[in-house]
């Protein structure tokens, strides 16, 4: 079959709606499932229509595939293969530079981004690194970011980790490369941060990180934060004491959101950050959700984080250990 | 199939507005706009436009339990709140990993406010919850007395529950109205004379339906006052005739049956 299909030049009679998920379920064959791609990017009423039920591509192909492959598991050929199959071939054929409306972008990014289909890596990339957008039917810069965040995560989604060091893998230079690039881009630079610190590309210390906090801190520090408190919590013990030197080092007002931005993922800083009996100033840390302590190695000779940490106390934490803290500095002047 | 979806939708509408004639107005309108848009039922298309800010316009319910539950999909949930640690533009996959690391070891119910943030709205500002149990070990049965057909009870999905002393304190709780069940396809109106304390299901677990358990719509509802519990269901574990085309036949007699004198 050609792309002609998804162009919807095709008009021969065959199921719709609940009709063509019930005859997938039953019967799966490639030409179906090529069918049932073809009405959800082009949202299909009945399609539509159970979408605003659940919600989600992905629970609706899942469902259908699962059906048929649950059922006979006997069978050499797999449902799920098919769809595989139908989508690889429907996103090979799509022309991202083509003007569509936006639930058309939204469909298509979001099936890519589940099921990472081989050559929708390139196909994405091409087009943000070309374009740095989608052309909408009607343009709502809205739309826009929500579409731009979408072939960002579907991109993710193929580098989830840096892959084997040894392979020689062109797309993952290119993803790299764009990447890197992005650094320097207004929008999307928070992103491209934490993506290279996630591949351990980029040090959180770097001064690319530096200036992109200087531009958007919630939006870094958010992002930041939920990659080392959510999803690459392999990165924190090394990422979390550097990310809060950083903000120490940048502003009160840095440090400030640093903390409340480990809030919203259940992390707090330590109240006590000296020992009484001992009179010494202990290193302090912040505590995650789940009970773990990271420590935050503080440069204690840097007076400069000091005093910003101390302001950020007097806030936070107990008046004893700003005194104690203070009397340490003045001590030291 | 769209002739039994017609006719379905013909009976619906002498049956609502019997129910609760105080809403014909409203229900007529709609069945207009229905009309207009050259629609010749509700049930298979995007009938109302997303309104987030729409509260549900049923009187006041009074569930007689100290929760109410949901069953929801994954994508709904990180839909209809705002992205924190699940996120709308993320993969199901994803999302669906996040919650289960929430709820940890055995599973144990999770704050959805450790998930996401704002307020769960559903997309036409409301959600259907109801005050009957869930039982966990057999969701699929619960679904099927809440009236939900095989395509809408999730593969990855979460139960959620919210306390229903926050929803009477704060007026968040009412009585599904025809208005919120116009594009249900199964729906039972409550008798407006009845004064009835909350809505009530159709139980599709028989092969003739029957007199469901309670439900009822709630307004925007606060992520910090709502609990979940992470939920797979497998396809082969549903029964064959609950999908929405084979549930078209009953449903059309259970509204006929409805529809005789003394009902």
């Amino acid at each position: 079959m050609t792309n002609n299909f998804v162009q919807g030049t095709e008009s021969n009679s065959r199921p719709t709606g609940y009709a063509l998920l019930a005859a997938l379920r039953k019967a799966p064959s490639r030409e179906l499932w090529r069918f049932l791609l073809f009405d959800l990017l082009s949202g299909e009423q009945e399609l539509e229509s159970y979408l605003g039920h659940i919600e989600s591509y992905e629970e609706i192909i899942m469902q259908v595939y699962d059906a048929y492959d649950g059922a006979n598991p006997e069978k050499p050929q797999k449902s799920e293969d098919y769809f595989n199959i139908e989508l690889e071939d429907i996103v090979r054929g799509w022309r991202p530079k083509e003007t569509k409306p936006e639930r058309y972008f939204d469909a298509m990014l979001r099936l890519i981004s589940a099921f990472t289909p081989p050559s929708g890596f390139h196909r994405i990339l091409g087009q943000m690194e070309q374009y740095g957008k989608f052309n909408l039917a009607e343009d709502d810069p809205e739309e826009q970011r929500k579409l731009t965040e979408l072939a960002l995560t579907a991109l993710q989604n193929y580098y989830l980790t840096h892959p084997a060091k040894n392979a020689v893998d062109p797309a993952f230079k290119a993803y790299v490369r764009f990447l890197r690039l992005k650094l320097k881009d207004q929008e999307l630079s928070p992103h491209a941060c934490r993506r290279l610190i996630e591949l351990t590309l980029l040090e959180v210390d770097a001064e690319e990180v530096a200036e992109t906090l200087r531009q958007h801190p919630e939006e870094l520090l958010t992002d930041l934060l939920r990659a080392f408190l959510v999803d690459h919590t392999s990165l924190m013990r090394d990422g979390i004491p550097k990310l809060f030197v950083l903000c120490l080092k940048e502003s009160l007002k840095d440090a400030r959101l640093f903390l409340e931005s480990a809030r919203k993922f259940g992390a707090s800083l330590e109240a006590l950050p000296f020992d009484a009996s001992e009179e010494e100033f202990e290193t302090p840390a912040l505590v995650t959700a789940a009970g773990d302590r990271v420590d935050l190695y503080l440069p204690a000779d840097n007076m400069e984080i000091m005093i910003t940490l101390s302001e950020l106390m007097k806030e936070d934490l107990r008046p004893k250990a700003v005194v104690k803290l203070e009397a340490l500095m003045s001590s030291r002047t | 199939m769209e002739n039994e979806l017609r006719e379905i939708f013909l009976k619906r509408q002498q049956l609502d507005v019997s129910r609760q004639p105080r809403r014909s107005r409203s229900y007529s309108q709609l069945v207009q706009s229905a009309s207009l848009r050259k629609l010749e039922h509700p049930y298979s298309s995007q009938f109302f436009k997303p309104t987030p800010e729409s509260p549900p316009e049923g009187l006041p319910a009074r569930p007689p339990s100290h929760y109410c539950y949901r069953i929801t999909s994954i994508g709904s949930l990180a839909k209809s709140t705002g992205s924190l640690r699940i996120k709308k533009t993320e993969t199901d996959a994803r999302n669906w990993e996040l919650l289960k690391e929430a709820s940890g070891r055995p599973r144990s119910w999770v704050r959805l406010s450790k998930l996401a943030t704002g307020k769960l709205r559903g997309w036409r500002g409301f959600t259907w919850w109801t005050p009957s149990t869930l039982e966990i070990e057999d969701l699929i049965t619960s679904a099927y007395q809440l009236g939900i057909n095989n395509e809408n009870i999730p593969k990855r999905g979460a139960i959620l529950r919210c306390p229903v002393d926050h929803l009477l304190r704060n007026r968040l709780v009412t009585v599904p109205t025809i208005i919120e069940g116009f594009d249900q396809l199964i729906f039972m109106a409550t008798k407006d004379s009845d004064k009835p304390a909350m809505g009530v299901t159709i139980d599709i677990n028989t092969k003739t339906f029957s007199f469901g358990v309670g439900e009822v719509c709630l307004a925007a509802v606060p992520v910090a006052e709502i609990e979940c519990l992470p939920v797979h269901i497998f396809e082969r574990e549903k029964e064959p005739d609950k999908y929405r085309e084979e549930l078209l036949k009953p449903l059309g007699s259970y509204y006929d049956q409805q529809l005789r004198p003394g009902h």
